[in-house]
């Protein structure tokens, strides 16, 4: 961290303020050429609604399509928040100070995002009710509390909930201090938001407190998420879905996919915000070095589901593993998944010089997220189509169709926009916890060499 | 020297004084310590007079293998897990750690005792051929592959302890310390690599392949991260130990085992999470054979060492850990240590003495369970002896160097430092690129 800036209170206010309180024409541009695609999205969905489930290209045994692996993406991409947030602050890691916000807020427009797929998955969304609340009394028919389906959306929604709780804790001095900067209508929407925050002594002491109660409690809210998404898969008895190994390697292909969504989102923000002062290639080369671990763990657990897929050689698991490695088009897919997710990206990030470099994270991290989606396509997908013997010879390969795509590119478009209202509205970047690392820094002698430091409080 | 338990200013004050203390600690020699290596010497002789005999006597049954297998598995998770804890400490430049680093790094010597008795143990095997494993025939495997990483690993944490203690040993010019740091980071990352593929191997082929219908694969995963665990907890132990028998509490400062004992209650959460998402898939599934594998492993001849496994791996250091109270102090830390240690090695014997039970033809299915195998007198001196040798290479290899590596202990007082803030003292922590 040898490039650290020393800015002053007011310009950090007017560098991270600017956005939310001035709007450029380039805002209104990419507002709406998202929300076309988004548009587009809701028209396809209309005609799944109106026309059924004919227009996706589910066959007899692929009944859980690229849907559902774009629920699994998402939900993973919604890690990054808590990984980068949560982790970090408890563990006093500086470099969080500028990112924190930007995971946070992709956590939640990711997760808002993953929720809807189930629904859309349904063909007609108003049913999924049924499965939530008990729908006939007379009958005794309730929803299984026993099936993963159920365990799902509520390990979503506290989820989210608390992501929400957690966001929004961390942005009440922000909005208090747009409000002291802004005026009219706006001024007044800030001052209801901020709920009477001045930033009194006591104020900050319980703003840290729900901070750091925030960070632990969400944590295993966290890793039970996306334990919960893998038990979806992992409880079928189905060859190549039945693996005890699922849990841990859905968290940590969640983080690894998640944390680089969080790179994409820092590049682009640092561009168009034009946040160079505040989100520099130091961030990135942490990121990119909690990205080696993230990555080399990610392939020793996807090893170890293979290795251990086809260890006990049972017919159904290798001639899952076969139409995964030697299958056209999965075999193809499989060796971009582990080109992009790992071969590409971590030979470049041991460098220091890749890592610092905002264009090379920038692509790597795009990478990952390529390899990441394919990898959750192939676990959804794989699975399904293997044949039964007899029963379902005659099934053809699942071929996702032109709506399947369309949504899928709706959702990316989705979380973006969500990303671009919420920088117009609050900002993007923390500005008290930017100002507090600028009161904390510090720079220590040692010999002829100064080093950076950081003041913390005592513990004892 | 009052009890100094973290202040900065005034630990450098007395740097000289703690230096000179920690080149000649005063519990570490003397009498106290020659009974302590002898009762250890002796506990050591009677595992190998034992093991000896053991790989002396017949072939079958394989089953009088199973303690002498847990045995050296407790000894990769605890001795050999230890030096992880200063590679992860390097890696993140926590300086808390600077006062157990030594004591980690120098537990790997423990790696002179698992080593040999690991490959006796890869040549007790059974017929390898058409049996369920990660090899698939090839030939040599698995004794030659293995032998080859066991060996591997021993020499990558002799290097280690080489590498890093050589700075208190000899002076060092620039060039030196150039070196040290590379080459520190470097040999802990094949350390680390190495310890991983190790422990897949030790539960891939010492005992999956050998029980019908194992092939859970979150199980060498969890292993390996359980290894951290009862690494860090041994680490922390030992330090507890040699800090008050060894008096160098001036040079390990509560600070650090506050920091450790945070990382001990999130790795004792992730031993829970990892058991727990093997256990409810096979639950949940309701396959025979899973069940079957249940009931062996967990709830039927072996249940006692199962639960003591959870309780003390997981429900007691969680329920001691929970409190910053207790995490705050030496004396809790080293107890939900100690339990670790322990529990870890009631998991050891939960998992390899069934499957050293089974050792025997490759069979398609565990038609039925066998009874318990309760260890005998040689598996009890083997069970102590084992760690005990281990123990005394590490309590010599104490009296050899501080057991505070002095140029992380001088390296972590020139970055730390300790200054008025407002109305308050905060500590300025340094941390160079």
């Amino acid at each position: 961290m040898q490039e650290r800036a020393a800015l002053s209170p007011a310009q950090i206010n007017g560098d991270l303020l600017h956005f939310a309180l001035k709007t450029p024409r380039q805002f209104w541009i990419a507002l709406g050429v998202l929300g076309a695609i988004v548009l587009a999205g809701v028209v396809s969905e209309g005609f799944i609604v109106v026309l059924g489930l004919q227009l996706l290209g589910l066959t007899n045994t692929v009944y859980w399509s690229v849907f559902i692996a774009n629920f699994v993406f998402w939900v993973g991409i919604s890690h990054a928040g808590v990984m980068i947030s949560a982790i970090l602050r408890l563990v006093y890691a500086e470099w969080r100070r500028p990112i924190t916000r930007c995971a946070e807020v992709l956590t939640i427009f990711a997760l808002a995002t993953a929720g809807l797929f189930p629904l859309i998955h349904t063909g007609r969304v108003w049913r999924t009710i049924y499965w939530v609340f008990p729908y006939d009394f007379t009958r005794n028919v309730w929803p299984d509390v026993r099936s993963a389906l159920i365990w799902d959306p509520s390990a979503i929604v506290t989820y989210l909930i608390g992501t929400i709780l957690f966001v929004y804790s961390d942005l009440l001095p922000d909005l208090a201090n747009a409000r002291d900067r802004s005026a009219g209508f706006r001024r007044r929407v800030y001052a209801v938001l901020s709920l009477g925050f001045r930033g009194t002594v006591r104020q900050w002491r319980l703003q840290t407190i729900a901070g750091i109660l925030l960070a632990s409690l969400i944590l295993p809210v966290f890793v039970s998420v996306h334990s919960i998404v893998s038990w979806d898969f992992s409880m079928a008895i189905l060859p190549g879905w039945h693996s005890t190994i699922f849990a841990p390697y859905f968290v940590i292909g969640a983080i690894h996919s998640g944390v680089a969504g969080v790179v994409t989102v820092m590049v682009l923000v640092r561009r168009f915000l034009r946040l160079e002062d505040y989100i520099r290639p130091e961030h990135f080369d942490a990121v990119g070095r909690l990205q080696v671990v993230v990555a080399a763990s990610w392939l020793f657990f996807f090893l170890m589901d293979f290795y251990f897929g086809i260890f006990s050689r049972e017919a159904a698991e290798i001639e899952v593993w076969n139409l995964r490695l030697f299958t056209p088009p999965y075999s193809a897919l499989l060796l971009v998944m582990i080109i992009t997710g790992y071969l590409i990206p971590v030979p470049l990030w041991l460098f220091r010089r890749c890592r610092r470099s905002v264009r090379i994270m920038f692509w790597t991290s795009l990478a990952v997220n390529v390899a990441l989606w394919i990898e959750r396509y192939m676990l959804v997908i794989t699975p399904l189509s293997y044949k039964e013997p007899f029963t379902f010879t005659w099934v053809t390969a699942y071929k996702p169709q032109p709506v399947e795509y369309i949504i899928t590119a709706a959702a990316v478009a989705l979380v973006l926009l969500g990303l671009l209202v919420f920088a117009k509205l609050f900002p993007i970047v923390p500005v008290w916890a930017v100002k507090e690392g600028q009161v904390l820094r510090r720079e220590v002698r040692i010999g002829r060499v100064t080093v950076p430091a950081v003041a913390r409080e005592k513990k004892y | 020297m009052s009890e100094v338990l973290g202040p900065v200013a005034r630990r450098r004050a007395h740097q000289a004084e703690i230096e000179a203390l920690l080149t000649r600690p005063r519990g570490l020699a003397g009498p106290a310590f020659g009974a302590a290596a002898g009762v250890l010497g002796l506990l050591a002789l009677a595992a190998g007079v034992n093991l000896g005999m053991l790989a002396l006597g017949s072939a079958e049954p394989r089953a009088k293998w199973g303690y002498t297998a847990s045995a050296v598995a407790f000894l990769l998770q605890t001795f050999q897990g230890a030096p992880l804890l200063a590679l992860t400490a390097r890696l993140t430049k926590s300086l808390w750690a600077a006062s157990l680093n030594r004591i980690a790094e120098l537990m790997a010597l423990g790696g002179l005792i698992t080593a040999p008795v690991f490959v006796l143990l890869l040549f007790q095997l059974p017929d390898w051929h058409t049996r369920p494993s990660i090899w698939f025939d090839w030939p040599g495997a698995p004794q030659g592959y293995d032998a080859a990483a066991i060996l591997m690993l021993a020499l990558a944490g002799l290097s280690l302890v080489e590498l890093t203690t050589r700075p208190d040993r000899r002076s060092a010019n620039p060039k030196h310390w150039a070196l040290l740091d590379a080459g520190a980071g470097t040999l802990g990352a094949i350390y680390a690599l190495l310890y991983v593929y190790v422990q897949v191997l030790l539960m891939g082929d010492l005992a999956m392949s050998l029980v019908p219908g194992w092939h859970s694969a979150i199980v060498p995963a969890s292993h390996a991260i359980q290894g951290l665990q009862a690494g860090f907890a041994s680490v922390v132990l030992a330090a507890a130990l040699t800090r008050r028998l060894g008096r160098v509490q001036h040079a390990m400062p509560l600070d650090a085992f506050w920091s450790a004992s945070k990382l001990l209650l999130a790795l004792t959460l992730l031993f829970f999470y990892l058991f727990w998402a093997e256990f409810l898939t096979y639950w949940y599934g309701r396959r025979p054979d899973e069940q079957t594998l249940l009931t062996l492993l967990m709830f039927g001849p072996y249940a006692v060492p199962f639960a003591l496994s959870l309780l003390l791996n997981f429900a007691a250091p969680f329920a001691l850990l929970i409190w910053n109270r207790v995490r705050r102090s030496v004396a809790g830390p080293m107890a939900a240590a100690a339990s670790i240690v322990l529990g870890s090695l009631f998991e050891q014997i939960r998992l390899f003495v069934p499957a050293w039970s089974l050792a025997g033809p490759v069979r398609k299915e565990l038609e039925a369970i066998p009874p318990a195998v309760f260890p005998a007198l040689p598996d009890v001196l083997i069970l102590i002896g084992l760690p005990a040798a281990a123990a005394l290479l590490t309590i010599c290899a104490l009296r050899a160097v501080a057991p505070v590596s002095i140029w992380e202990y001088k390296s972590e007082l020139l970055l730390k430092a300790d200054e008025p803030y407002l109305r308050a003292e905060v500590t300025v922590l340094a941390k160079p690129s």
